[in-house]
């Protein structure tokens, strides 16, 4: 049955909630007794909470403000005090619902015994998933999280951000509606928390709901569409992002750099006008962009890590049939020559779709056609001048960040994805990125996504293609 | 590269094949046969190492180091087995070695691989060969108990790995039930609490049929062999089972990862059903498993030495086999009932009871019980008859030649040899008894079969010619069997009813992890579990613990009974007595809340020859197995569906 007929059904059963409502909380409460039955700790008090569909919302607080345990009412896992939950319409405790829902815990309550792979076998099995449904998912799941050299270790034996990573395999496994996450990103070092919120963003491009629950606000401010500040179980304030953050009474411009000249020439400017200007400064990049590029930097000259590694791609079952997004990550060179040699798995004719249905993993004959015509016409062979258009940052820019959110937030399709070419082979993939991550360290930004990458720059890549493949 | 890597292993291999080879031939030419037959095998066993070894090294390319290494280990198995074989050691020695060659496996094994799903099978493929080496060796020093038992445990080891496989292979549906299953079984065998139970019950069937190496005859150590056998694959069993599920309901829900699965759509019924299922696959493994090592075990001790001919015989007619038993009547003229009401007429004269006596249920029970015990005492000198009916279809049978007639007779006085002396005549010919009699010892007697009259009777008189008094107890001390199924099938049914008895056990660990936490459900599972198989013997000995129970009492004679016994005790100061009443009071309960195991206990029936009925397999399959396992599971569903996963009590 298709995702959308299901999800249908589910909400159109309760007439009392609105469709887009995808989860809503009235007055909710929680009350924990010790073991005499008194009431000792007031966990949730009276919250209202709504999750609309297709946004992304932050439950924010300090420790032991009540997100978890609101989060925990809200998976059937407690039992409120008193109030009322509705889920896709229904109560917590409805077992149909859950195949909609993904969790990440805030810690890692996975199987010791078991290796990824199993896991995510296990995990599948719950959700009714056939054996050859299981296996594609499973293996575009573990390359989606890195971890698909030690799938065969013990998930006792990992680290903890690799156990993060599992978990967050094992909540996408089903492709859910709604995504639950319980601090995501707590532990996990600048690369992984950069994965994350991009896997948040593309998810919440592809309609799906996510509901976030974090103390580390700077992550959460990225890429939540609506906040709420929770503290000693109440909520304090919610609303959107913008209208919480936005200082109202003031305006930034950025502008490439000034000279003293200019610079006096506006003040007077806005003297004549009745303002003045309160801060000149050059503009820092952030800690984590810096941070990204370093790695990003030893990761192409080659060095290597025991730990987990991604080759950054989504997996495309959760995006649909789009061309996958791109994530910051090491580029090995078997990745180079899988990519060469096309892998049949990411890209069809897209058409624009609410929900995401399970990838058809093949090449459509129009696309092949395509690209080999335009490879013969192309002027330099074996490069796919169509190939290019590259969802986004292989590495990432300030700039291209807020672009993101700012686009996702005003509903605008970014520069990255659908517009273009809609079939593009795999095997321009490679070279291309190799072709942008050029680009990007000249400072070139996200906006050359959009596709002229310019000539001179293949044979640059060429050149490092090859000395890969000889690896 | 690689070419030349193959091209060095495979020239190193038949190098070694070549040269060990031809040295062991000359060595046995010229007399060193010992030697040469130890080349010989030295050769064979590094050959095969190097074999496997160069496998896994090429397809790791890891070549050099762990060619050394498996080269090492074949060179000192090889020279291990050959000073034993110098020196005749003792078995012990041999059991060393084998572990020590066990553990060299796994460590090689799992240095090779990275798929753990993959080491148990290299280990049984490396371990096989050296099992073989080992057991020729120790056939060589002729200790032939060890070479059967190491291959006889060797061959259960594998059976069972190779059934879990196929367990896992038919498990891996994408249903939720089957998920929880497979995860659990896969949770048993790797988490160490299980594997010690599997393991101690693979190792411990092979070790019991030479553990009592007596001069006993060889049926009653096949019947011991059988009884031990059973019970410990019983208890074993049980003890695994016990942990394993009040471990893995308690170890989920304190280490969380019941979060994980309760946020999928699973229900907490197919949960619970998932996991109960797991275990019964498992136990129905290990029970195939057991039982067909017990089978092996069996049919190998029947090749032992026997005392004498007549005991070799009887192996196969009393304990290789399933008979069925028959109680006798009376003859013909008698009634049971007549004789009751005989005996309490005497009664009423005698003690000057009123007519109800006759209606009297308790006095009637005596008064049969005394008839009953009448009956099976031959006064001196005189005679007692003994009816077997329903032998008709035994009579045509040709499958068999006799029926067995067990007797317990016990004497006042004995002379000197301890020997009864008894006549017997069947259907009123004269009957000679091939054997001795002896006192308080059970006998069989064979008769033929066509001693049976056509009407399907065989009426067997005793005649006392004995000192004294001599009588057989009244259960037990006089019944006629006959073969009526095979050893193979009658084991069968064992198996069966114990593999029942601990899915019982499996469903009340399971319900007492929804509640308690982990050492608690294990001692209320265990204590559920020891209450119904001894409840026969505590309903009887409950009887008279502290207030003797009135069985025709009504209940609030009964309670009444209780407190006033109570009152009476503390009021004389006997504390202790006192508190034995509301002891006896929840016994009493206990036993009656929990099902009574004690006549599905298969082990003494197989190891007595004696059929597991039909009626007894269909009683145990309805209440044990459906009903009150079924019941338990209710009343665990319900518990762990209102139950709050994530409460914290503070």
């Amino acid at each position: 049955m298709a995702k959308s007929q299901q999800l249908a059904d589910l909400t159109t059963k309760s007439p009392t909630v609105p469709e887009n409502i995808v989860v809503k909380c009235t007055r909710l409460t929680k009350v924990f007794h010790d073991f005499w039955f008194r009431n000792r700790v007031r966990a949730v008090d009276e919250v209202d909470l709504d999750v609309r569909r297709g946004e992304v919302f932050g439950l924010l607080g300090p420790n032991g403000s009540g997100k978890s345990t609101t989060i925990k009412m809200l998976l059937g896992l407690l039992h409120p005090t008193s109030g009322r939950i509705s889920v896709f319409g229904k109560r917590p405790d409805d077992v149909a619902i859950k195949s909609q829902i993904g969790y990440l815990p805030e810690e890692s309550y996975l199987y010791r015994f078991l290796n990824a792979r199993e896991t995510l076998e296990y995990y599948g099995r719950l959700f009714h998933q056939s054996r050859t449904q299981r296996q594609v998912r499973i293996d575009k799941l573990l390359k989606m999280v890195g971890l698909e050299g030690v799938q065969r270790r013990s998930v006792g034996e990992y680290s903890k951000g690799m156990q993060r990573r599992i978990g967050l395999a094992q909540a996408l496994i089903n492709d859910p509606q709604l995504l639950i996450l319980d601090e995501p990103t707590t532990g996990l070092d600048p690369i992984g928390t950069k994965q994350i919120k991009d896997l948040i963003l593309t998810l919440k491009q592809r309609g799906k709901t996510i509901l976030l629950c974090s103390h580390l606000l700077a992550d959460v401010e990225d890429v939540c569409d609506r906040v709420a500040v929770m503290y000693g179980g109440r909520v304090q304030r919610h609303g959107s992002v913008d209208d919480l953050l936005t200082q109202q009474n003031m305006t930034t411009l950025q502008t490439e750099s000034l000279d003293a000249e200019t610079l006096k020439q506006i003040e007077e400017l806005l003297t004549r006008r009745g303002k003045h200007i309160e801060k000149i400064e050059q503009p820092r990049q952030k800690l984590e962009t810096l941070f990204l590029d370093i790695v990003h930097e030893a990761l192409s000259s080659g060095a290597a890590t025991s730990g987990a590694s991604s080759d950054g791609q989504i997996a495309d079952f959760l995006v649909g049939e789009d061309r996958a997004a791109h994530l910051p990550e090491s580029v090995e060179p078997e990745q180079v020559l899988d990519d060469l040699l096309g892998k049949p798995e990411t890209k069809e004719k897209a058409t624009p779709q609410p929900v995401s249905q399970p990838p058809v993993p093949q090449l459509s004959p129009a696309a092949v056609d395509q690209d080999v015509i335009t490879d013969l016409a192309a002027e330099t062979p074996g490069v796919n001048v169509n190939a290019d258009p590259q969802p986004t940052t292989p590495k990432p820019k300030p700039t291209e960040v807020d672009h993101s959110v700012i686009d996702a937030l005003t509903g605008n399709q970014p520069d990255t994805t659908n517009n273009e070419e809609t079939a593009e082979p795999a095997s321009g993939t490679s070279p291309a990125k190799k072709a942008k991550s050029d680009n990007e360290r000249s400072g070139q930004g996200f906006d050359n996504a959009s596709g002229d990458v310019p000539n001179h720059d293949h044979n640059a890549s060429n050149e490092e293609q090859s000395r890969g493949g000889s690896q | 590269m690689w070419r030349k890597r193959w091209m060095q292993w495979l020239t190193l291999w038949l190098g070694l094949g070549v040269v060990g080879g031809s040295v062991s031939v000359l060595l046995s030419a010229q007399g060193l046969t010992y030697a040469g037959f130890v080349l010989r095998h030295l050769t064979i066993g590094v050959c095969y190492l190097w074999l496997v070894g160069g496998i896994f090294a090429l397809a790791q390319q890891r070549y050099v180091l762990w060619s050394v290494i498996h080269l090492a280990a074949g060179v000192v198995v090889g020279l291990l087995a050959m000073t034993f074989v110098l020196i005749h050691e003792s078995s012990v020695m041999l059991f060393l070695l084998c572990a020590g060659v066990g553990i060299r496996s796994v460590v090689v094994v799992r240095a090779f691989t990275d798929r753990p799903s993959w080491r148990p099978m290299m280990v049984m493929l490396l371990g096989a060969f050296d099992i073989m080496v080992i057991s020729e060796v120790a056939l060589l020093i002729e200790s032939d108990s060890l070479a059967i038992g190491l291959r006889g445990m060797y061959l259960m080891l594998a059976s069972f790995l190779g059934g879990l496989w196929l367990i896992r292979l038919l498990l891996s549906l994408g249903s939720p039930v089957l998920g929880v299953a497979r995860t659990l079984i896969d949770e048993a065998v790797r988490m160490k609490v299980a594997l010690v139970f599997i393991v101690l019950i693979l190792v411990i069937m092979p070790a019991l049929p030479f553990a009592n190496e007596s001069n006993e005859a060889l049926r009653y150590r096949i019947g011991t062999f059988l009884h031990w056998s059973l019970w410990s694959t019983s208890l074993l069993l049980g003890l695994m089972t016990v942990f394993l599920a009040c471990g893995t309901i308690c170890g989920e829900v304190r280490d969380r990862q019941i979060y994980l699965t309760m946020t999928k759509p699973v229900s907490r019924g197919q949960y619970l059903l998932g996991k109960w299922l797991g275990i019964a696959l498992l136990n129905l493994l290990l029970i195939c498993v057991s039982g067909a090592g017990i089978y092996t075990f069996a049919r190998l001790m029947q090749g032992f030495e026997a005392i004498n001919e007549y005991d070799k015989a009887m192996v196969y007619e009393q304990v290789l086999t399933a008979r069925t038993s028959v109680i006798p009547q009376m003859p013909e003229g008698q009634s049971a009932e007549g004789l009751v009401n005989k005996q309490l007429q005497h009664v009423m004269q005698e003690q000057r009871y009123g007519e109800s006596l006759l209606n009297n249920e308790q006095a009637r029970k005596e008064a049969f019980n005394l008839v009953i015990e009448r009956w099976h005492t031959v006064p001196k000198g005189g005679s007692q008859t003994y009816v077997f009916t329903d032998l008709g279809s035994v009579r045509l049978r040709e499958d068999v030649q006799t029926v067995q007639l067990l007797i317990k007779p016990s004497a006042m006085d004995l002379p000197d040899n301890g020997q009864i002396t008894l006549k017997m005549k069947i259907n009123g010919r004269p009957f000679a008894i091939p054997q001795t009699i002896l006192h308080e010892l059970v006998q069989v007697i064979e008769i033929p079969l066509w001693w049976i009259n056509e009407h399907g009777w065989l009426e067997v008189q005793i005649d006392n010619e004995h000192i004294s008094d001599v009588s057989f107890s009244p259960d037990k001390g006089m019944q006629l069997l006959y073969k009526t199924g095979s050893f193979e099938s009658n084991l069968l049914r064992a198996v069966m009813m114990i593999w029942l008895q601990q899915c019982f056990l499996a469903m009340v660990g399971l319900m007492a992890g929804t509640l308690v936490t982990f050492p608690v459900a294990c001692l209320f599972s265990m204590m559920i579990f020891l209450t119904a198989i001894t409840s026969g013997f505590l309903t009887e000995s409950l009887s008279e613990y502290a207030v003797h129970v009135d069985e025709n009492a009504t209940t609030w004679q009964t309670i009444t009974q209780y407190t006033t016994t109570m009152w009476r005790h503390l009021g004389t100061g006997e504390y202790w007595k006192a508190v034995k009443v509301p002891i006896q009071v929840m016994a009493e309960a206990a036993v009656v809340l929990v099902p009574s195991f004690a006549k599905y206990n298969p082990a003494p029936l197989v190891a007595e020859g004696k059929l597991v009925t039909d009626k007894l397999m269909g009683e145990a399959v309805l209440f044990v197995g459906l009903v009150w396992t079924g019941l338990t599971g209710l009343i665990g569903y319900l518990i762990f569906r209102k139950r709050e996963l994530a409460r914290v009590t503070l």
